[in-house]
């Protein structure tokens, strides 16, 4: 019998993680023909194909999906830089009772960054009414964070020259571009994205 | 639901249609030849085996081929100036596209409305409380202004498109002329306007000339008093239309009164009751043909060919029905022959909705993935090119056929995905509603950072957030097409297109031509581009809030989710009708996306420059359609002042009348130049003697 697919998908990883410090990231890994994959143990090597954790597999799929996952507890490399990783799920071999199940991988990236310099505080809001942006995307590449009910939110980061993106729903983004070198705020006024009314487009 | 269906009861119909004339025939049952001429009262003569040449099946007056914009208002002007009037129309129900339109009519000249609003009066009824928009000097228009501000040559908008410059000029002299009048001629036929705002594309740059359409929400739908329900405006229910408002409609608050709705339906709605009351027939399920002239490129146009056009309730399969069946005729022949004593008036539509026809102007646009505005309330016949293609048959003359290629509003790339009728919602409640199956999703312009969008064989083609910009313009107040704007604006000065004006207003993108574009999966002849797909992941849902449900989504080929991205391409090629071929780069094109948003530069298309850039990884993965949409028509049939059909010669095709989008010639888009068609149409093919032959 022809063993069936694996298929494995990686999210939750962490945009930045400070050198050296632990974070997580959450592998899901499916049979192609919807065997229940619960049990199955997963891997993350490096990138030179070392191995550096496994975790096993839940028993319940992630919601919404026929994925069973799992939490994997990692460790950022000691240098500063973006390290290609490989989330694997090795070859299941068949049992009496049931298919074999090939390997499958999947590769994610993590940046490893130093420590922080400079807080960056956004205040988001709207251009004309002066409202407050909730949920809006504050991205200082590559730090990311969202703005909380008062439309604010504080990233930080290392000195340097960045490009600041703040983009909420129905609004067009809004971008600065500079050197951060102290603690900064930074006030985003973000122009609502009317689009064509009806009578624009239909008449 | 509407208890008032019926316009007019039997006495003010007699009222309005007992006017014993001769030609008022009706014939014995078809079939029988040699009918008796019999004077009932109706305004439609049908007549069988009268005249072996020719066999006509029906007769009347002034035959008008398509009910909508154009189409209802020459039928209702006929039927004023004594004419008998039919019309047909492919469709179930009448309006055509005005039906759901935002019935913005953009006129001038100095049109009642703007006198209207000049004095800061309401309207007679009272319903408009809301005080003027624009000042006085905004709406101070003349017909000279006017006629001057569409053939203004020297304004070019922001893609560097002409939007008046190749206008026909006695065309849109007689536009600009009866734009009063026409003004005036459908407040009398019930329509409302609320408080001129601005003017429509193609409507000028100097004056204020556009307002909507509207009925106040009141205890029953009654056109004579202005009134309809929540429930058939469609207001009632967030998620729920009604048979009487395709679209539902919206509150117009801020240029009617507290308690206003508008949309077209307030439009066309309005305009069918005062035509039926009024006495015009109708003939639905019906698609216009052909013309029938005394000789094949000689001679009057005596009448016209149209075949049975049933369409079906998607779900029960039973025969849909006009929302109003008063003046209804039934007729369910294969083909049957229709005689006009005085005139036909063509007002079917454009070529949008026909692939073959609008590839010449852009063969991109073959591609039959891309349907036509509306196309789940029009069926397959809407916007069919019956017009041009009966016209040049017999021998027509075309007008402004490069002008599809000079306005937004013809093709562009839609912001609402996941249906294939992207243009405007409809929710479940019209009889329709099953063609499209889901109402979509409006991510609006911003919404475009949230996904990558990658064509048929999977690969991404531009920088999203440039994808559904477009760049329009060109009408009043302005919006930076011109130096000047609104009333200081100068038609015909040559400074209006400056090259350094105009190098330094362009900021047309073309990510709508980067859609169209060949790609790997593009096999000859056609080299059709594909369907489009915007990818995202489950994190995206949370960040934009998108409601991925019904109504708004639904599994009818325009949505997809799945566990991987792999599954994601799988679903898609089994699931789309025009996926023809497998997304095989899908998957390696979101990790390198993935490896981009990492890196936080996109070499392919720069998007980093423009917005966030955001990973594709949390499962569950989505597809959304995004499609194409080709909305007007410009380019058809050329016509004279009085709306003539004018032939290759640059005679009159006599009896031959046009109006609308099958007409070339006048770049405006939208239900002002319809309406103005359709009412010099009406009153020219009135007042034309009766056709001696046939």
């Amino acid at each position: 019998m022809e063993a069936h697919a694996t298929r494995i998908v990686v999210w939750d990883t962490p945009p930045v993680v400070e050198c050296g410090a632990p974070f997580r990231v959450r592998v899901g890994i499916k049979c192609a023909a919807e065997c229940p994959a619960a049990g199955r143990t997963v891997q993350i090597r490096d990138a030179g194909g070392a191995h550096i954790a496994s975790a096993v597999v839940g028993d319940s799929p992630w919601p919404g999906t026929s994925l069973y996952s799992v939490g994997v507890e990692l460790r950022a490399p000691a240098a500063a830089g973006l390290h290609a990783w490989e989330a694997v799920a090795p070859e299941l071999g068949g049992e009496t009772d049931g298919p074999a199940h090939a390997a499958a991988s999947a590769r994610f990236q993590v940046r490893a960054v130093p420590a922080p310099e400079c807080l960056v505080k956004v205040v988001a809001v709207d251009a004309q009414s002066r409202a407050p942006l909730q949920g809006a995307k504050v991205v200082v590449h590559p730090y990311r964070a969202v703005t909380d009910s008062s439309g604010v939110a504080e990233i930080r980061v290392p000195k340097g020259a960045y490009r600041l993106f703040v983009s909420g729903r129905d609004h067009f983004p809004f971008r600065s571009d500079g050197e951060i070198g102290a603690d900064v705020t930074i006030h985003a006024e973000l122009d609502r994205d009317l689009g064509p009314s009806d009578a624009e487009l239909w008449s | 639901m509407a208890k008032n269906r019926e316009p007019g009861n039997d006495t003010e119909r007699a009222k309005t249609t007992a006017v014993t004339r001769r030609d008022f025939v009706k014939s014995g049952a078809a079939g029988l030849g040699g009918a008796a001429l019999l004077e009932t009262g109706t305004a439609l003569g049908q007549r069988a085996g009268s005249n072996a040449a020719t066999d006509w099946d029906y007769e009347a007056d002034v035959v008008i081929a398509g009910g909508g914009c154009a189409g209802l208002t020459a039928a209702i002007r006929a039927r004023d100036l004594g004419a008998t009037v039919l019309v047909v129309d492919q469709n179930f129900d009448l309006g055509g596209r005005m039906l759901h339109s935002g019935s913005f009519v953009s006129l001038g000249g100095g049109d009642p409305l703007q006198l209207r609003d000049m004095k800061g009066e309401a309207d007679k009824e009272g319903f408009v409380t809301s005080p003027p928009v624009e000042s006085p000097e905004e709406l101070d228009d003349s017909v000279d202004l006017l006629f001057k501000d569409v053939t203004d040559w020297s304004v070019l908008n922001r893609r560097g498109e002409t939007p008046y410059r190749y206008n026909e000029r006695e065309l849109v002299r007689a536009w600009a002329e009866n734009c009063p009048a026409t003004r005036q001629f459908l407040m009398d036929n019930y329509v409302r306007f609320g408080r001129i705002n601005g003017t429509h594309e193609g409507g000028g740059m100097s004056r204020a000339r556009g307002a909507v359409c509207f009925l106040m929400l009141g205890d029953k739908t009654d056109i004579r008093a202005g009134t309809i329900t929540a429930e058939d405006a469609g207001v009632a229910d967030r998620e729920r239309t009604s048979p009487f408002a395709p679209v539902q409609m919206n509150i117009a608050s801020r240029f009617v009164a507290n308690g206003a709705v508008s949309n077209g339906v307030a439009l066309s709605r309005s305009l069918e009751f005062s035509a039926r009351e009024k006495g015009v027939q109708f003939m639905l399920f019906r698609k216009f043909t052909d013309l029938v002239r005394e000789q094949p490129f000689a001679g009057r146009i005596v009448g016209i060919e149209a075949e049975y056009s049933p369409r079906t309730h998607p779900e029960t399969g039973e025969l849909l029905k006009s929302f109003w069946q008063n003046g209804n005729v039934e007729e369910r022949r294969e083909k049957i022959r229709i005689r006009a004593r005085r005139a036909v008036i063509l007002a079917s539509g454009g070529h949008s909705g026909n692939p073959q026809v609008r590839s010449m102007f852009y063969p991109a646009m073959r591609e039959p993935a891309f349907v036509t505005s509306g196309y789940a309330l029009q069926g397959p016949n809407g916007l069919d090119a019956s017009a041009l293609i009966a016209g040049l048959k017999i021998g027509a003359n075309l007008a402004g056929m490069q002008q599809n290629l000079g306005s937004a509003a013809t093709f562009h790339l839609s912001t609402r995905l996941g249906t294939r009728d992207a243009y405007t919602d409809m929710m479940p409640g019209h009889p329709t509603f099953g063609y499209r199956g889901s109402a979509g999703v409006n991510v609006g312009t911003a919404g475009f950072e949230e996904f990558i969008a990658v064509n048929q064989v999977g690969k991404r083609f531009f920088n999203e957030v440039r994808l559904p910009r477009r760049g329009g313009g060109g009408q009043f107040p302005g919006g930076g097409v011109a130096p000047n704007s609104g009333i200081e604006h100068k038609p015909y000065d040559w400074r209006n297109c400056r090259h350094e004006w105009v190098q330094k207003m362009y900021t047309y993108d073309h990510g709508c031509d980067a859609a169209l574009a060949i790609n790997e999966g593009s096999e000859p002849p056609h080299y059709y581009s594909g369907p489009l797909w915007a990818i995202f992941d489950q994190d995206a849902v949370a960040r934009a809030e998108w409601d991925l449900r019904f109504p708004y989504v639904a599994d009818n080929g325009y949505y997809f989710k799945a566990d991987t991205i792999e599954e994601l391409a799988a679903k898609i090629e089994k699931g789309h009708e025009f996926q023809r071929m497998p997304l095989k780069y899908l998957a390696e094109t979101v990790a390198k996306w993935n490896g981009y948003v990492d890196a936080g530069k996109d070499p392919d298309f720069e998007r980093e420059a423009d917005a966030p850039m955001h990973r594709i990884a949390t499962p569950p993965f989505h597809a959304l359609a995004i499609m194409v949409v080709w909305h007007d028509s410009y380019g058809g049939l050329r016509v004279n002042g009085k709306h003539q059909v004018v032939d290759m010669r640059g005679e009159v095709i006599p009896g031959l009348y046009a109006g609308g989008e099958a007409v070339g010639g006048f770049q405006k888009h939208g239900l002002g130049k319809g309406h103005v068609h359709g009412f010099i149409a009406g009153t020219n093919a009135a007042a034309e003697s009766t056709n001696p032959s046939g």
